[in-house]
């Protein structure tokens, strides 16, 4: 890991983005088991609830008990297995998706990782519906054995109310 | 007050209550503009409406903001501790007083001409008063409420109108079953954070229906789930069990009910540590038993609060834990609900199990849910047909006749002692018919049922 940590502080921009874009491709094209491989073993992903909060409470209109999805690895796994396992009808057939990710920003790195912040157009499709939801993504990005991969996500969604009909995949 | 039905709508409502008998219930109920306006005046408008649970405002001046049908209200407890429901709309020009979902308030402040009122919704102070409103009483200009306001257990409901009975009367017999959830704990249950909030393209009786105890429907749809080992077969595998059984026509609520063997201990998958905390207290010997065995319990209490109680995960991997969850069906439009659900836990459940139970809740009932996520495909399909020219002309009803005395093996339990029309197996829709024979009843009477 000496050499993952010194890789860490190299990452730039566009090895952020490199990272994101492929991802979102992975993800836009359904190949959903191939998104773990770039994924860490001690991955946290979760999308906290939001509620329209007044100041001085402002600041916590990201709940920290509340989430959408709140997730580890294994129920990650659960989570694709069941949909491309056949009989998941939320996504029988696929809805259709497209993630537009943008405002790549790098920040600090530690052992940890390498802070990343984007945005997130999300467009999807089923049936005649459409809808668009929008968040910013602050994720952790270390490099693995000299690949970059997703150890920490947090989706900050502009919504209080989430305008899809389920959350069926990924942000 | 009473608004009036087209004679379309007033034909169906004259016979519905004989096609229900029947098991046969029109289709376009599930989309139509003037059914949904119906509904708002006559159902939402005239019944207890549930808003709230009381560990979301513990404090005095804590606060939410709530629908009622599609009326917006302010849920919070006054200075005086006291719970109630204002209606979120100033008595000067109307604009809206309370922008936030949540918060602590002192006073409500209007930001078009700056009226204030207390928690209690007193209109407290106008500006420029001595100068411009010289004989203005600030008394007869408080915040309108909800007439009604109470609570059971926790639960905190509104009513629109002055006329309705105690709420202990509405829930009526269907405390008996709502109790072996909300009476197990000495400290009680409380809300885990904030509820989620989602848009599905269903009509909001869609959720109501299915959860009153649609117990046919999860071999089906949620298939998936028992292939990736997310919940046990006993609680989401093929119905018809011989510990399986439906509650109909209690007190106009419904409830499915799948329990273990008799003499077994159970309670929902709840880890021991969890279940030691539960005791027969104000319960029966025999609500507590039904209690033990409890695989799983869905229900909803008319018109539109709906419950599940169950055991799961959120990977094969990881033990199994339970959870409670209480979800609203919010009427948006005709055909478009906004789906709310709260987890809760008992109070007096490790902070290390609380966490555990909202992760298995989400994974499996919340809009990400794995569970949950297939039943908005099919409601939503269920709207779009019912909006059908063809469908109407075609007079489409849907069957609802499973469970009718020629058409299956359900029998009435002369021995169960709880309340309600009690069926000894779950594949039966009389759970269903009770929800639309209450709705029928509430939508015919113009007023409360």
């Amino acid at each position: 890991m000496a050499n993952a940590k010194s890789d860490i502080k190299r990452l730039g921009r566009a090895q952020a983005e490199d990272f994101l874009f492929a991802e979102a491709e992975i993800l836009d094209d359904w190949r959903l088991m191939e998104w773990l491989d770039i994924i860490t073993a001690d991955i946290d992903y979760r999308i906290p609830v939001r509620a329209t909060r007044e100041a001085p409470d402002e600041a916590r209109a990201f709940s920290a008990a509340a989430f959408h999805m709140i997730e580890d690895r294994a129920s990650l796994v659960a989570r694709m297995k069941r949909l491309t396992g056949g009989g998941a009808f939320s996504e029988s057939p696929h809805s259709r998706a497209r993630r537009h990710v943008s405002n790549v920003r790098v920040g600090a790195a530690s052992d940890g990782g390498v802070e990343v912040r984007s945005n997130l157009l999300f467009f999807w499709s089923r049936e005649d519906l459409q809808r668009l939801v929008s968040a910013e993504r602050r994720d952790t990005l270390r490099i693995e054995g000299g690949r970059v991969l997703l150890a920490r996500r947090t989706v900050l969604l502009d919504h209080v109310a989430l305008p899809l009909p389920n959350l069926s995949i990924v942000l | 007050m009473h608004a009036t039905a087209s004679p379309r709508v007033d034909s169906m409502l004259g016979t519905l209550s004989a096609s229900i008998a029947k098991g046969r219930l029109p289709l376009w109920i599930y989309n139509d503009a003037e059914v949904f306006r119906l509904e708002m005046e006559r159902i939402f408008a005239r019944n207890w409406v549930f808003v709230a649970h009381e560990s979301e405002i513990p404090r005095n001046g804590d606060y939410v903001s709530r629908p009622i049908g599609q009326d917006p209200f302010i849920i919070v407890r006054g200075e005086d501790g006291k719970i109630r429901a204002l209606f979120d709309s100033c008595r000067h020009r109307g604009a809206r007083i309370c922008p936030s979902d949540q918060g602590n308030a002192q006073t409500f402040f209007c930001p078009y001409h700056g009226w204030s009122y207390t928690t209690a919704g007193a209109l407290e102070a106008v500006p420029a008063k001595t100068t411009a409103y010289q004989h203005l009483n600030l008394a007869d200009w408080g915040l309108l409420q909800a007439p009604r306001v109470e609570i059971y257990r926790g639960l905190v409901f509104a009513a629109l109108t002055e006329d309705v009975p105690a709420l202990t009367d509405y829930l009526g017999d269907y405390r008996w079953y709502l109790d072996t959830h909300l009476a197990l704990t000495e400290g009680g249950l409380e809300v885990v954070g904030t509820p989620h909030r989602w848009h599905i393209d269903a009509d909001w009786k869609s959720g109501a229906e299915n959860f009153s105890g649609d117990s046919y429907h999860t071999q089906t749809l949620h298939q998936s789930i028992m292939r990736i080992g997310l919940a046990p077969k006993a609680a989401a595998g093929a119905s018809g069990g011989v510990n399986d059984i439906h509650v109909t026509e209690c007190s106009g609520h419904a409830t499915s009910i799948r329990r273990t063997d008799p003499g077994t201990s159970h309670f929902w998958g709840y880890p021991k540590d969890v279940a030691a905390l539960f005791r027969q207290g104000e319960l029966s010997a025999a609500q507590f038993e039904l209690a033990q065995r409890s695989v799983v319990h869905t229900g909803t209490v008319f018109p539109n609060l709906s419950l599940i109680h169950i055991g799961g995960t959120d990977s094969a991997d990881k033990p199994n834990s339970a959870y409670f969850s209480l979800r609203q069906w919010q009427p948006r439009a005709p055909g478009q609900l906004e789906a709310w659900s709260w987890v809760l836990v008992p109070k007096d459940a490790s902070a290390e199990f609380k966490a555990r139970s909202y992760k298995v809740a989400v994974a499996n009932f919340s809009p990400s849910g794995n569970f949950e996520q297939d039943d908005s495909v099919t409601w939503s399909g269920v709207a779009r047909s019912a909006q059908s020219v063809f469908a109407r002309n075609s007079d489409m009803h849907l069957n609802y006749q499973m469970g009718l005395p020629e058409m299956s093996t359900a029998r009435l339990m002369k021995d169960w002692p709880g309340p309600g029309a009690v069926y000894d197996t779950n594949l039966e829709e009389g759970v269903q018919r009770t929800f639309f024979n209450h709705w029928c009843r509430a939508m015919r009477a113009g007023a409360r049922i």
